[in-house]
């Protein structure tokens, strides 16, 4: 998309923009432009393309898996930290977001999780640094970093501690407008996949944005209510917020998978299995509806079958006039956004319910 | 018993006398001609050979086929029978299909008391209760003009409704399941219930049972379906034709496109229950709450008074239930009946403008009140 805009691709986000299934002859040349592939001369071919593009966001997926694995280790034993890192790396929803999609949110994700493994080993600044590298990639780890400082706060830190983690944390978030900020407001104003500054600082005119408003009372009232250290409530939280607020897209959702994923394995009892199943169900059916099947320019589906040009199989026709008719526009697409939305607040509520009655570990 | 319930029966047969009396009296209006209509062109299509087919009544084809042998009975008796658009009020005609048509909404009126009385009964082991729930649904004021002044068919998938209550609360979740899935099928809302009915049945058997239950009507419907010749494609477009189906969505949420107001309280409601409701709660209390949150979501349309009727003879089991809090039910069903879209002096209020909202708002606001009661008494920690 960035690169359709006209502009040279910006940022860490060279190797990893546009995705794959986009393939335009405009992109597909500057892909080949690009560094990494120039060496392989003028027709690399594109499986080697592909591949080639692929590798860092599964390197990155890799690496969520094995943060989580220490995490889990860390947090009470190798078993909840086996299960961790498979309900993050076989789960279908990260699965189709990273491999097939190729959603380079991945890498921010691995930065996430890291700050959280380095958050439980008393590793706070280093863990801000995390946050700060996350937020220079993509905007919105740079939500956890107030929680994060209230973590500090409560946990008994010295203040030298805190301002350090407050800085490198702003650094990153400094070095991420030094790289949106060369091409004036157009991707602050925009929103891309890559810049989502908008649903934050953005809205209409003379107005006060229900997002910001939210994130600022919420921070509050962390502040305010926050009295026991428990980093996996507060991150898992915050992030919840910012969803039922700002209502990302369901792609999005790939942002919480790693802190859901340690929540299921170490404190996942029944209703919260449910809540958490139910609500990865519904955000994929509103995926796959609002996406039009994942439908690709080249007229098939991500899920592999054909949805465009001419003599299609009877399923996709069958598919085709499902997805056009009334009853998913105005019927099941909202009965399912509301589904996942009711089940993201549900989820929500849990997360704040800790807050007031926790054992010490969370 | 004491007081004026000890003379139950004597209010039974008296209040029975005048719905019989306004049969015969009211004009035919309201929904009452639009469901007429619709039986008649139900019955012509089965006359005709065919099966009626939902392309061409929508989702009101269940309610109108139930209809359609009252309207059959009409066109049998030895009296005019002029077009119904050309209709004269209190002729022969007229008042015979009046009573015919207002047949079915008496029976299941009647219908409903019984199973109220069974419910309560079952439920308090009290049958004072039994006779408080019974008598503030067929006495209530709300409920006469809903069903006998406007003709509020919504009666008969109510009763098939409390039917699936009195089957779960026997623990026979297969006919549960059937009722409630059947009621579904005739007005939508009995399957927002679905799963908090669902969340009753503890065992294997008894959640297969109900599956089981549910699954036959809609097995059947699809059979009905294939044989009226309607395809997907229908069932699929049906939204378009049905614009109040959408008003049940309510509003957007912060402005979000897809997020709409009511799933999310009957989901946050289910959320409730699972996480804060004692174990022991019992089905009517599940059924009022998913009702309300329903009621509740809907926008000024679908949460009108009409609709509302889905909840009444609820909130006569809980009132039953709970007598000391009779004031909570009395102010409900006050404002229900002050709604504008219902209220039988709205017309010759001096400024309707002025007092729709307030109106309105009151109403809402009375739901709203009942909902957190509601909640409230059934949370773990309450006594």
């Amino acid at each position: 998309m960035l690169v359709a805009s006209g502009h040279p691709p910006i940022g860490p986000w060279l190797a990893l923009y546009p995705p794959l299934y986009n393939q335009t002859a405009s992109n597909l040349s500057r892909l080949q432009s690009w560094p990494l592939t120039a060496y392989l001369g003028s027709d690399p071919g594109l499986a080697m393309v592909s591949l080639l593009f692929r590798l860092p966001v599964f390197f990155f997926d890799l690496a969520t898996m094995v943060v989580l694995f220490w995490v889990g280790r860390k947090m009470k034993s190798s078993v909840e930290g086996r299960l961790m890192g498979l309900v993050w790396f076989l789960n279908p929803f990260s699965f189709f977001g990273v491999e097939l999609l190729g959603l380079p949110d991945v890498v921010c994700v691995f930065l996430m999780a890291l700050s959280f493994l380095l958050l439980i080993s008393e590793r706070s600044v280093l863990s801000a640094a995390a946050l700060g590298f996350g937020a220079f990639v993509k905007l919105f780890p740079i939500f956890l970093l107030p929680p994060l400082l209230v973590y500090m706060h409560v946990n008994g830190e010295r203040r030298r501690l805190l301002l350090s983690a407050a800085f490198v944390g702003a650094l990153g978030f400094l070095g991420y407008l030094g790289w949106v900020l060369p091409y004036g407001l157009e991707y602050v104003v925009t929103p891309t996949p890559v810049t989502q500054l908008m649903p934050f600082i953005g809205g209409i005119p003379n107005t006060v944005s229900p997002v910001t408003f939210g994130l600022f009372a919420f921070y509050c009232v962390l502040f305010i209510f926050v009295k026991k250290p428990i980093p996996l409530s507060m991150f898992l939280s915050t992030l919840l917020v910012y969803y039922l607020l700002a209502e990302p897209g369901p792609q999005y959702l790939i942002w919480l998978l790693p802190l859901l994923a340690v929540d299921v394995a170490v404190f996942g009892d029944r209703l919260k299995m449910l809540t958490v199943s139910a609500l990865l169900v519904f955000a994929y059916l509103q995926w796959f509806l609002v996406s039009t099947a994942f439908l690709t320019p080249s007229g098939y589906s991500l899920l592999m079958f054909p949805l465009g040009g001419a003599s299609l199989p009877s399923y996709s026709v069958a598919i085709g006039n499902f997805l056009d008719s009334n009853l998913v526009g105005i019927i099941i697409l909202p009965l399912v956004s509301s589904a996942t939305f009711a089940f993201l607040l549900a989820y929500a509520a849990e997360q704040v319910r800790l807050w007031f009655s926790v054992p010490q570990t969370r | 018993m004491q007081g004026v319930l000890q003379h139950w029966r004597k209010i039974f047969y008296f209040v029975c006398g005048l719905k019989l009396l306004a049969i015969l009296l009211l004009p035919i209006g309201g929904d009452f001609l639009s469901w007429t209509f619709g039986a008649s062109f139900v019955l012509q299509t089965v006359l005709g050979g065919k099966l009626p087919a939902l392309s061409t009544y929508g989702v009101y084809i269940g309610i109108e086929t139930i209809l359609a042998p009252f309207f059959w009975v009409w066109t049998i008796l030895p009296v005019e029978h002029p077009n119904l658009a050309s209709l004269v009020q209190h002729t022969p005609a007229a008042v015979s299909l009046a009573v015919l048509m207002k047949t079915p909404i008496f029976l299941f009126d009647v219908a409903t008391v019984i199973l109220l009385l069974r419910v309560v009964r079952h439920i308090t082991s009290s049958e004072q209760k039994s006779i408080v729930a019974a008598l503030t649904w067929f006495v209530n004021p709300f409920n006469f003009y809903m069903l006998y002044f406007f003709g509020a068919m919504d009666i008969i998938p109510i009763a098939v409704f409390l039917l699936a209550v009195d089957f779960g609360l026997d623990g026979r979740w297969f006919r549960c399941g059937v009722s409630t899935v059947i009621s579904g099928l005739l007005r939508l809302f009995a399957f927002a219930v679905y799963p908090f009915f669902f969340s009753l049945t503890k065992t294997k058997p008894s959640k297969g049972n109900f599956i089981l239950g549910s699954i036959l009507p809609l097995a059947f419907t699809m059979g009905l379906l294939y044989l009226s010749r309607d395809t997907l494609v229908t069932v699929f477009n049906i939204p378009a034709k049905e614009f109040w189906l959408l008003e049940f969505l309510g509003f957007n949420i912060l402005g979000m496109q897809f997020v709409r107001w009511s799933p999310v309280l009957v989901l946050g409601q289910l959320y409730v229950v699972f996480r804060f409701w004692r174990q022991d709660t019992n089905i009517v209390y599940l059924a009022s709450v998913s009702l309300l949150a329903l009621s509740l979501g809907a926008t000024l349309y679908g949460g009108e008074s009409q609709h509302f009727l889905w909840v009444s003879p609820l909130l006569s089991a809980c009132v039953a239930m709970r007598v000391e809090d009779w004031w909570i039910y009395a102010l409900t069903i006050l404002t229900a009946l002050m709604a504008p879209t219902v209220n039988p002096l709205y017309q010759f209020t001096p400024e309707p403008i002025v007092f729709d909202t307030f109106l309105a708002a009151a109403f809402y606001a009375m739901k709203a009140t009942y909902l957190l009661k509601l909640n409230v008494w059934n949370l773990r920690i309450a006594r």
